[in-house]
Order: structure tokens, then C-alpha cells, then sequence
């Protein structure tokens, strides 16, 4: 083939695959992102056992009959609920108490500036490497995990109030305090609406962090919970098993995360579409 | 004069990708061989064990004893707290061997993954059961209580192993079956290393822990518990001979270094003729450094219960391997194309 015909089959080509990427641009996000996953499950299945060794990456296939299976046992659920039960108290507890003291801290910087080399220090330590201390303090059953997760929680949501609170443009506390408004009005009608999309950012961001607490306490301790079920397949080298775990754990924020995407669209109504989604993108 | 070769984007990012490439293969590669000849003659291997417990008193004599140095050998040890990881990482070629159980071994062979024991180093359970004080005066048992009735106190109780799939948790559940009761029912809580279930055992966390030697007897001895099924005396008929504790290596390093294998074989074959031939004082002398936390008492009851689980001729006879099979089974572990244990174990660095 000469150079000037190739040169004339790859100008012919490039419109092609510009029609191809435009047809996929038209596609609703939501559609472009299961192609994205049918795509990458299919080389994932291709790969595994031809590739490599399925011992090592066990295939799509494997992973859906162990989820199966497990499912079909009550295993499944049964740890799920136990990790479920974890996180949603944890998050709840740890969740309340950083509203509460951001708010605090956000209004009044003379604490804030006393305390804040403290929760520097605290938010500083390493939660994993507390995690078995917590198990001798506060014993192998629920409360160990909560508090691990509450830890977790408690400082994603803390500063992302806090900062939400102390951003609030002055000008409109003055506007509001001339017209004759009291401080409980003032926060009602201004400094909380100003603060909520911080405030729900953070409340995202924890909530994988408060699974991955609950987790790891299961990991430390356990005799139930979704972490028990990753190490008991792991530790009998049954990586489907592991990895069956890890998806719903996957699957479990992806869900928590959609309802609070949800939850954030009503009480954000008046926030203008495109910064919401500017908000749900930076997630 | 010198003449510039123009390069195309794709060019250069490529051959960025490649230099990036090259200096991360480097190092990466030079710390997963763990292989190699030292300065001194000396061949210098990784092996892997799941935790630090006497189940391994060999490989801390054959070191302290200066076994390996005289087999011309450096050995150094990689605990990967849980097993799991000390046998994926033989099977990967990162460490040339394993000193594993029956049980763990098993579980993760099937198709071409292969690993072969080449010496047993303890042939009888050394996980034993250890009941708190509290909880024996609860279900009226002591000492004197025929097994039967022990085992048949387990279910209901809250049992505390190292970790789920450990031997520990084969190990309860086996005796859970042996009650009649369902393993899956009862409760095993996964506690991660001795110590901590030995606190859980102390703080009345759990009413039974299973463990290997010595965390049960330093349970005993603080007296905090009462040892309710002493396998590694061979209290359970059931559970007399096990492949508890062997050597393993993969098929192709037993061919390709069958001299390091032999080297291998000969320092702990010295490190198991000592545990049964020499005082236990001594015996307890030499592991004391690695087991600091254990009192003297301690240590050398534990060497008492060691000495009776070492085979002679370092080899699991056909009811050791039969035994781990039943195990296995019980747990629902044994992969349908796992290999026989018998093609597994070669004893030709025995002779």
C-alpha cells in the first residue's frame, strides 16, 4: 500500500470514529456509564483465566455464583445487616455530634481558635491504629465498631461544617440584623441554608469512610458483618468470596451515596442545577 | 557535528512511559527475589510464617542454634500476621518457603497451584481449648471431665479463634461437629493473635478460646482459665495425629534448588531432634528471646507439650493426612480439584 493511499484510508477513518464518539456523546450519562462497566467486565472476564490466573483475578462470573450463593445461604444478608447496623448508628452518632460542634466552633471563633490544635492532634492519629485498642476498651460486640466509625465520621463532617458556617458572607448577617432579626433567625434563615451544601458534602464524603470503619472493626473483631466474610473467603483463599464482599460493600455506598444525592436535591431546591451538580461531581 | 532527530509526542510519551517503567521494575523486582548468594557463600532465602507461636519452635531454634548458618544458610523470616499471605507468597515466588499446616496449605491448592511439604516439623494438634474459670464453674467442669462432656459443652458458648479459616476456626468447628451441634450456628469470634485472645479470655469476652501453645497454658498459669481439650497431648483421639506443622516449597524450587531444600530440611531436622532429645530448660532457654511475654513456667510446660508432637522420622503418616482431610471436609474446605494430600508430600530430602 502506497503512503498516499493510507494517508486517504485514515482521512476516511477519522470521521468515522468521530461519528462513533458523537453517537456515544448523545447517550445519557447513566448509559455511558453502564457501557463503561459492560466494557470493563467484558475484558475483565476475557482476561481471567486466560491471561491470569484465577486464583489471583477470579473472573465477573465467578463473583456474581459467589454472590449468589452467599445470597441463597442468607450469609450474605445476614453479615450485610450486621455492617449496616454498624454504619448507620456510627454515622448517625458521629454525624449529629460534628453538626453540632461545627456549628458551635463556627460561630464562635475564640473556642474554635482555643480547641483547634486538639482536633488537629485528634483528627492527626490514625484511626486504623486504634482500632484494636478500641476492641480491648470497649469490648468485641457492636459498640467497638461504632465507635471506630464514629471516629471516622466525626471529622470529615465537623470540618465541612464548620468551614460551611464561618463562609457565610457577613454582609448578609448585617442585612439580616438590621432588618431586626434574631440570632436564632439569623441561623435559621441565613447561616444554615449558606452552609448546607458544605455541610452535605461532608456527609458524603463519610459515608464510604464509615463503611470502611465498620469494616475494619470487623476485621480486628468480629463474629459477623460483611469485614467477617471478606476474611473468612480470604483467609480460605477463596478470592471470588473476597471480592464478592468488596463489590457489595462498593454497592452499598453507591446506594447510600444516590439516597443522600437525593435528599440533598430537596433540601438544596433553591441552589441553582448547575452548582448542585458542580457539588455531586466533586463527590 | 551533532544532528537532532525530531520526536513525536506519541514519541517521547512513550519512551517516558518506558524510562518510568524501567525505574520502577528495578527496585521492584530486586525486592520481590528474595533468593541470592551472600558476600559470604551463604544462600540467603525468604521463608513465611502466619504468626510468631511455638507451632514454629523449629525455625527459632534452627536461627538461635545457628542451624541454618552451619547448613550454609541465611533465612530470613516473614510473619504475615494471619495465614493466607505466607502461602500465596510462596505460590507467587516471593519467598522460597513456608512453614504451614496441613489445613491452611490445602485450601489453597487446586489446578497447577502446587506446593509440596518436604519435612513435617509437628505432627499433632497444638491448637488447644482453654475455658475460663468463670465459665467451667458455670457448666461444672473441670479437669476431671471426661472429653465427651467437654465437647459437648461447646455449643451455646462463645468461642473465641484468631481468625475465620485459621486453624483455630477449623479447629472449633471440628469440635463443634464432634458435639452434634452445627458450626455455623455457634459463635466464633475472630479475635486476630494470641494476645488479644488471651484479653478477650481475661476480660470474660469469650468462654473458650482455641489457640496454639503457649497462650492457653499463660491462661492457666495467670489462672484465668482451665485447658479444656489439650490436643497437643492427644486428648481428642480424633485429632492424635495432624499435619500440623510442616516445610513447603513449590515443585519447581524443589527441582531447581534441591540443594537449599536439603539445607533446609537438615537444619530443621537438628531443630526437631533437639526439641525431643535435649532438657527442656535448655529447649526453653533458646526460645525464650522470641517469646519474652511468657514466664520461664510457662514456656517449659509448653516444651513439654511440644516435645510429644515432633515425628522422628519428620514425616505425617497416612492417619495425619487422613485426619487433615476429615478437618478439611468438616470446614467444607476442601476444593473438589484440590490435589490428593498424599501427591503433595515428598519425602526425598528425608533420607
Amino acid at each position: 500500500m502506497t503512503r498516499a493511499t493510507t494517508t486517504a484510508s485514515r482521512r476516511k477513518q477519522v470521521p468515522e470514529r468521530a461519528t462513533a464518539r458523537s453517537h456515544v456523546k448523545r447517550l445519557p450519562i447513566w448509559a455511558q456509564s453502564v457501557l463503561l462497566l459492560v466494557a470493563v467486565l467484558a475484558v475483565w472476564q476475557f482476561v481471567s483465566g486466560r491471561l491470569v490466573d484465577p486464583f489471583y483475578l477470579p473472573a465477573p462470573s465467578e463473583i456474581v455464583t459467589s454472590l449468589w450463593l452467599s445470597a441463597v445461604d442468607g450469609s450474605l444478608w445476614a453479615n450485610l445487616w450486621t455492617t449496616l447496623q454498624e454504619t448507620m448508628i456510627g454515622f448517625c452518632i458521629g454525624a449529629t455530634a460534628a453538626l453540632v460542634a461545627g456549628v458551635i466552633f463556627g460561630r464562635s471563633p475564640r473556642v474554635a481558635a482555643v480547641l483547634d490544635p486538639f482536633l488537629v492532634a485528634l483528627n492527626a492519629t490514625p484511626r486504623v491504629a486504634l482500632a484494636p485498642l478500641f476492641v480491648v476498651w470497649f469490648g468485641i460486640g457492636l459498640l467497638s465498631k461504632v465507635i471506630l466509625v464514629i471516629t471516622m465520621v466525626f471529622f470529615i463532617v465537623f470540618y465541612n461544617t464548620f468551614q460551611g458556617v464561618r463562609s457565610v458572607d457577613a454582609t448578609y448577617i448585617r442585612v439580616a440584623t438590621v432588618m431586626g432579626a434574631s440570632q436564632r433567625q439569623i441561623f435559621r434563615t441565613v447561616i444554615l441554608p449558606a452552609a448546607t451544601p458544605l455541610i452535605v458534602l461532608g456527609l458524603k464524603l463519610s459515608i464510604p469512610f464509615a463503611l470502611i470503619g465498620a469494616v475494619i472493626g470487623e476485621f480486628i473483631a468480629s463474629s459477623a458483618g460483611l469485614g467477617f466474610q471478606i476474611k473468612l473467603a480470604s483467609n480460605t483463599y477463596d478470592t471470588a468470596g473476597t471480592m464478592a464482599g468488596i463489590f457489595v460493600l462498593m454497592a452499598v455506598a453507591v446506594l447510600i451515596d444516590l439516597a443522600l444525592n437525593r435528599l440533598a436535591r430537596r433540601i438544596l431546591f433553591w441552589q441553582p442545577e448547575s452548582a448542585e451538580r458542580t457539588t455531586s461531581s466533586t463527590m | 557535528m551533532s544532528t537532532t532527530i525530531p520526536l513525536s509526542r506519541r514519541q517521547a510519551l512513550r519512551g517516558m512511559a518506558m524510562l518510568a517503567g524501567l525505574s520502577l521494575a528495578g527496585p521492584v523486582l530486586s525486592s520481590c527475589a528474595g533468593g541470592g548468594t551472600g558476600p559470604d557463600g551463604a544462600r540467603r532465602v525468604r521463608l513465611t510464617q502466619a504468626v510468631n507461636s511455638l507451632a514454629y519452635a523449629q525455625n527459632y531454634i534452627a536461627q538461635r542454634a545457628g542451624f541454618y548458618r552451619e547448613a550454609g544458610l541465611v533465612v530470613e523470616t516473614v510473619v504475615t500476621d494471619g495465614g493466607g499471605p505466607d502461602v500465596q507468597a510462596v505460590l507467587a515466588g516471593s519467598a522460597e518457603f513456608t512453614i504451614n499446616d496441613g489445613g491452611q496449605v490445602v485450601t489453597a491448592l487446586a489446578g497447577n497451584r502446587r506446593v509440596t511439604a518436604v519435612a513435617a516439623t509437628f505432627d499433632r494438634c497444638l491448637v488447644n481449648a482453654t475455658i475460663s474459670v468463670r465459665a467451667a464453674q458455670r457448666l461444672g467442669i473441670d479437669p476431671s471431665t471426661p472429653l465427651d462432656r467437654k465437647i459437648a459443652a461447646l455449643p451455646g458458648l462463645r468461642i473465641g479463634v484468631t481468625a475465620p479459616g485459621a486453624l483455630t476456626w477449623q479447629i472449633a468447628r471440628y469440635n463443634l461437629v464432634g458435639a452434634g451441634s452445627d458450626p455455623d450456628a455457634a459463635t466464633l469470634v475472630a479475635l486476630g493473635g494470641g494476645p488479644a485472645v488471651l484479653a478477650a479470655l481475661e476480660t470474660d469476652q469469650v468462654d473458650v478460646i482455641y489457640i496454639s501453645i503457649p497462650f492457653g497454658e499463660e491462661a492457666v498459669n495467670r489462672g484465668i482459665g482451665l485447658t479444656l481439650i489439650d490436643h497437643s497431648a492427644g486428648e481428642d483421639p480424633n485429632l492424635s495425629r495432624f499435619m500440623m506443622e510442616g516445610l513447603w516449597v513449590t515443585p519447581d524450587a524443589m527441582e531447581e534448588n534441591g540443594n537449599t531444600v536439603a539445607a533446609m530440611v537438615s537444619a530443621l531436622r537438628r531443630s526437631s531432634d533437639f526439641i525431643r532429645t535435649a532438657p527442656s530448660e535448655e529447649i526453653a532457654e533458646l526460645l525464650e528471646p522470641d517469646f519474652t511475654n511468657f514466664g520461664r513456667e510457662v514456656l517449659l510446660t509448653a516444651v513439654e507439650r511440644l516435645k510429644g508432637a515432633v515425628p522422628a522420622d519428620a514425616r505425617w503418616d497416612a492417619t495425619a493426612q487422613a485426619t487433615t482431610e476429615r478437618v478439611l471436609q468438616t470446614n467444607g474446605l476442601l476444593r473438589p480439584d484440590a490435589p490428593p494430600i498424599a501427591s503433595i508430600v515428598d519425602d526425598r530430602f528425608l533420607t
